[in-house]
């Protein structure tokens, strides 16, 4: 039974280099550095490059998806990871003992909201408070572009920091609640306030575990598809110009643009679309096991292990 | 002894100032954190309430006793067709994870236990969407299984394995190891300890971790919509019937923009949230007890 | 492990069950009403068949059909892998796709339509005119204002705000592009030239554009975004009123504006329905006549011509039969007339259509 996850992961990883073999083929290099992503005239008769068949005039490049995944998560990580910090500090340092146990529980609720209900959030309150009460107030205060949408970078950005919270959250607190009592008491007894304990003995000691759970929050962030996929506008083939711009994420194209793949009898879509999810699954590959590294292995979103 | 019982330095050390530079970086982060506390626990109560008040302003006994179809009609077969996925990658994630766990806490090398807790890792960073993709090309297509219980219900347990073996591997560490001793000094072999000894120990944990899994597979959406795709009444085979659920009606009907539709997507929300806080809590409070 | 842990896992064993037991016990109830001889005919694709295929499962009852709104790919696909019975689209296969898979039929089951909606604050109540050149220089960025004078001469006497014009259109492929890029590419020879046409075509960049998802997705991002412009399936009437948005009448090819309706679809659609050829692929769109409505469609159900057993292909063939049938059977005006769709005249259904039904085998 043990072998299973194996088997499964082996097929799953065989199965989708192999699906993404044509595109491979097919985009070469050029996969990586245009942001071009055209599913081509599929009623025209198709190309054959490379000694594959294409849709006529179909290119595939992913650096739009690319950049839109790097942004919205880089805003999630910037408003998470500094709020992450602060929760733990507080449950940590300010918060009575018998308080402690519900907010936990509370940080595990939010984890538990299914991502559709956090898009659904996000497109029927979220988008209109950040079209008439943010944005304009962010123009007015010195941000530059053309406001077109309550939804994109700053929506999805957002959405996937109140999605990321609790996993960091999780992780952080918990290894700042498991340092030893002997160096929080060493400090109060030279006479330090708590936040003296919380720099010192909390922030001081816990890093490693500070960049694990970031990390664990990122590989989240960039899986996200649903919450995402409502929120980010869904353009395609173009690079956000502004903060106020639309974008599109690696996952969410995926699920966006896989029907109009059927379409495409040169299966040529389709596995563009394979290599696509195979990039996405290498990076977040890297970005788990590495903070999985660092926070070692009872965590799973952080805090399944009490 | 709790840090409470250590006051804060100022006022073991009279001589400081009570305007200190130290005191009032101490009173600023304090002032820092409460702010944060405070505002995330009102987004959640923002979001919660959000679910709570929309969905019940909507919600009717018929919306939850009628099937549908995200445009007209109730939940029904969307309600029933969560729990047939859920339950269906039960059967695929508890064996695997409860004697999977057994294998890698009890009887695995360094070596072999390391490869395979790696493996478990993979499947865990694995994005839900390719998860998605790979039950397409290969349930719903490769193996012919086409739109159907079987094909969503295994692609959402393959996404629920790691929750439930993690968890029961950590169940089964915890049990003394005296506990094992005594048993093989009794002449215990290794099956009565595995079945009469470990797995009845660590029930509970293992319970704690099918019930984690259980309310992650029941939010999730990006694997179900090309294996299960969408039914309009209830699934009664495990094959030939695409399968209903609820957060694909969230997602659809909202897309809907008819009044009725939003509300079938608020009363659906509201029925996932409150169905998985309850498992969620019920866990919580199994793992505390245990 | 103390007696409270295990009360408490028994409970939630025992509710987990029950639930569950009730749920799946009350399903078999509901389908144990009808006679189980009958066959579930599944259905997946195009969203603007969506609405048409819910109000056909709720009132056909000779068999069961499951319908599912995932888009004219996945119908097609569906039909394809046979892991759907009818895969409805809003386009035929392609030609590509008609030579990997001979056996597949490509069935015209009824006529649609498609709006440009608009959503100009103080102007919705107005129909203001389009045509395809200046349709075609919004979507090219080349006209980026609304109160640009190639939009002013077509609607004289309105006052257009100065604002910038936000062009929406589809992030995924479908039917509806394919529908509205060919009836750019038939008036205006820029975009024929430089973009095409196709189920997605190479958008060109335009700042201010925005995309939706699904027709639903672009009446969203239409309803958030004033000043904005696209292209709707006339099924997603109701919501496009709900929406409030101004619909425009089109100039067709022999110079007039007009706006849809039942005879200036059945009038563009007369034109072409004497070609459809015999496997049933036609494109109908940019019709002659001064009556003609310019963007208007054949849609399809894709399905195999040998079904896995007999009776699946009798129940597949009985319920096409039932389908295209205009006076009892699911083409009748009181289903589709209020989603904007058209029925297929009796010549087209005895002619083309009949002859393909009868194709399908067991």
């Amino acid at each position: 039974m043990a072998l299973v996850p194996m088997a499964i992961m082996l097929i799953l990883f065989s199965f989708l280099i192999y699906k993404a073999i044509p595109s491979m083929r097919y985009t070469g290099f050029s996969f990586f550095t245009s942001y071009l992503w055209y599913p081509g005239n599929v009623y025209a008769n198709p190309i054959s490059f490379h000694g594959v068949m294409a849709p006529y005039r179909s290119s595939f490049g992913l650096l739009s998806f690319f950049v839109g995944t790097l942004i919205t998560t880089g805003f999630a990580i910037l408003i998470a990871f500094p709020v992450s910090i602060f929760l733990s500090l507080t449950i940590n340092l300010y918060t009575p003992d018998r308080l402690k146990r519900p907010f936990s529980v509370l940080v595990e609720l939010f984890a538990g909201i299914p991502s559709v209900v956090y898009g659904l959030w996000g497109v029927i309150v979220l988008e209109p408070v950040l079209l008439h009460n943010i944005m304009p107030w962010m123009k007015y205060v010195g941000f530059q572009g053309q406001i077109i949408s309550g939804a994109g970078i700053m929506a999805a950005g957002l959405i996937l920091s109140i999605m990321i919270i609790p996993i960091v959250t999780a992780v952080i607190s918990e290894s700042m609640h498991s340092q030893p009592r002997e160096l929080k008491e060493g400090v109060y007894a030279l006479g330090g306030t708590k936040w003296e304990v919380g720099k010192h003995v909390l922030l001081g000691n816990t890093r490693k575990q500070i960049v694990g759970g970031t990390l664990l929050g990122t590989g989240r962030a960039l899986g996200e598809t649903m919450a995402v996929l409502m929120v980010s506008g869904s353009i395609v083939n173009v690079l956000p110009t502004s903060i106020f711009s639309l974008t599109n994420t690696m996952s969410a194209q995926i699920a966006a643009a896989l029907d109009s793949a059927f379409i495409d009898g040169t299966g040529m879509n389709l596995s563009a679309l394979v290599e696509l999810g195979l990039v996405l699954v290498l990076i977040s590959l890297i970005v788990n096991l590495a903070g999985r590294a660092i926070v070692g292995r009872g965590a799973l979103r952080g805090f399944e292990n009490d | 002894m709790t840090e409470a019982d250590f006051p804060a330095g100022r006022d073991l050390a009279g001589y400081e100032s009570k305007y200190d530079r130290r005191v009032i970086s101490d009173m600023i982060v304090r002032i820092i954190g409460y702010v944060i506390l405070a505002f995330m626990s009102g987004l959640l109560l923002a979001i919660v309430g959000f679910v709570a008040l929309k969905g019940l302003g909507v919600m009717t006994v018929k919306m939850l006793t009628t099937v549908g179809n995200t445009q007209t009609g109730g939940l029904a077969n969307a309600i029933a067709g969560t729990w047939e996925l859920v339950l269906t990658g039960l059967l695929l994630a508890v064996p695997v994870g409860m004697f999977g766990a057994l294998y890698l806490s009890e009887y695995s090398s360094r070596v072999s236990g390391g490869v395979l807790r790696l493996f478990v890792d993979v499947l865990t960073s694995i994005p839900s969407i390719v998860l998605g993709l790979f039950g397409y090309l290969v349930l719903v297509i490769q193996l012919g299984l086409g739109y159907s219980l079987i094909a969503g219900g295994v692609t959402l347990g393959v996404m629920m394995i790691p929750y439930v073996l993690r968890i029961s591997e950590i169940s089964y560490s915890n049990i003394p190891r005296q506990t094992r001793e005594a048993a093989y000094a009794l002449g215990a072999d290794n099956f009565q300890i595995s079945f009469r000894l470990l797995i009845p120990q660590a029930r509970a944990g293992i319970l704690t971790g099918v019930l984690l899994a259980v309310s992650i597979a029941a939010g999730e959406t990006a694997q179900l919509l090309y294996t299960a795709l969408f039914n309009n009444g209830y699934t009664t085979s495990f094959l030939g019937q695409p399968v209903a659920y609820l957060t694909y009606v969230v997602y659809y009907s909202l897309q809907q923009n008819t009044v009725y539709a939003r509300s079938m997507a608020y009363s659906a929300a509201l029925v996932l949230v409150t169905s998985i806080f309850s498992i969620l809590l019920v866990s919580k409070y199994i793992s505390r007890i245990r | 492990m103390n007696k409270t842990a295990s009360i408490v896992i028994g409970l939630v064993v025992v509710l987990v069950i029950a639930g569950v037991g009730a749920y799946v016990v009350y399903g078999h109830g509901s389908s144990n009403q009808s006679p189980s001889s009958k066959v579930t005919l599944t259905e997946t694709g195009s969203t603007l068949l969506y609405p048409v295929f819910n109000i056909w499962a709720g009132n056909y009852s000779a068999n069961k059909i499951t319908t599912a709104g995932t888009g004219s790919g996945a119908g097609i696909s569906g039909a394809i892998a046979g892991t759907v019975v009818i895969g409805a689209s809003d386009a035929f296969m392609t030609n590509t796709q008609v030579q990997q898979n001979p056996g597949m039929l490509n069935i015209p089951i009824l006529i649609s339509s498609q709006y440009v909606a608009y959503n100009i604050p103080g102007l919705n109540s107005n129909t203001l005119h389009f045509n395809g050149t200046v349709l075609a220089g919004i979507y090219n960025g080349s006209i980026n204002n609304w109160n640009n004078a190639q939009i002013a001469a077509l609607n004289p006497g309105v006052t257009f705000p100065s604002h910038v014009i936000v062009p929406v259109h589809r992030s995924d492929g479908s039917g509806d592009t394919n529908m509205f890029t060919e009836f750019l590419s038939k008036s205006d020879s820029w975009w024929n030239n430089n973009v095409g046409f196709g189920t997605n075509v190479n958008w060109p960049s335009v700042p201010a554009a925005v995309t939706g998802q699904g027709n639903s997705g672009i009446i969203s991002q239409m309803t958030s975004t004033p000043y904005s412009i696209g292209y709707i399936a006339t099924t997603y009437e109701a919501q496009v009123h709900s929406a409030g948005f101004g619909i425009a009448a089109l100039q067709n090819q022999a110079g007039q504006f007009v706006t849809m309706s039942q005879s200036t679809v059945m009038a563009a659609a007369n034109h072409y329905l004497s070609q459809i050829p015999a496997d049933g692929r036609l494109a109908i769109q940019f019709a002659p006549g001064n009556n003609s409505y310019p963007i208007v469609d054949l849609e399809y159900l894709i399905v195999k011509q040998v079904q896995p057993n007999a009776n699946t292909a009798a129940a597949l063939v009985a319920f096409l039969e039932w389908a295209v049938n205009s006076t009892s059977g699911g083409s009748q005006s009181k289903f589709i007339s209020p989603l904007n769709l058209a029925p297929l005249p009796q010549a087209v259904v005895s002619q083309i259509v009949t002859p393909l039904i009868n194709k399908i085998s067991g």
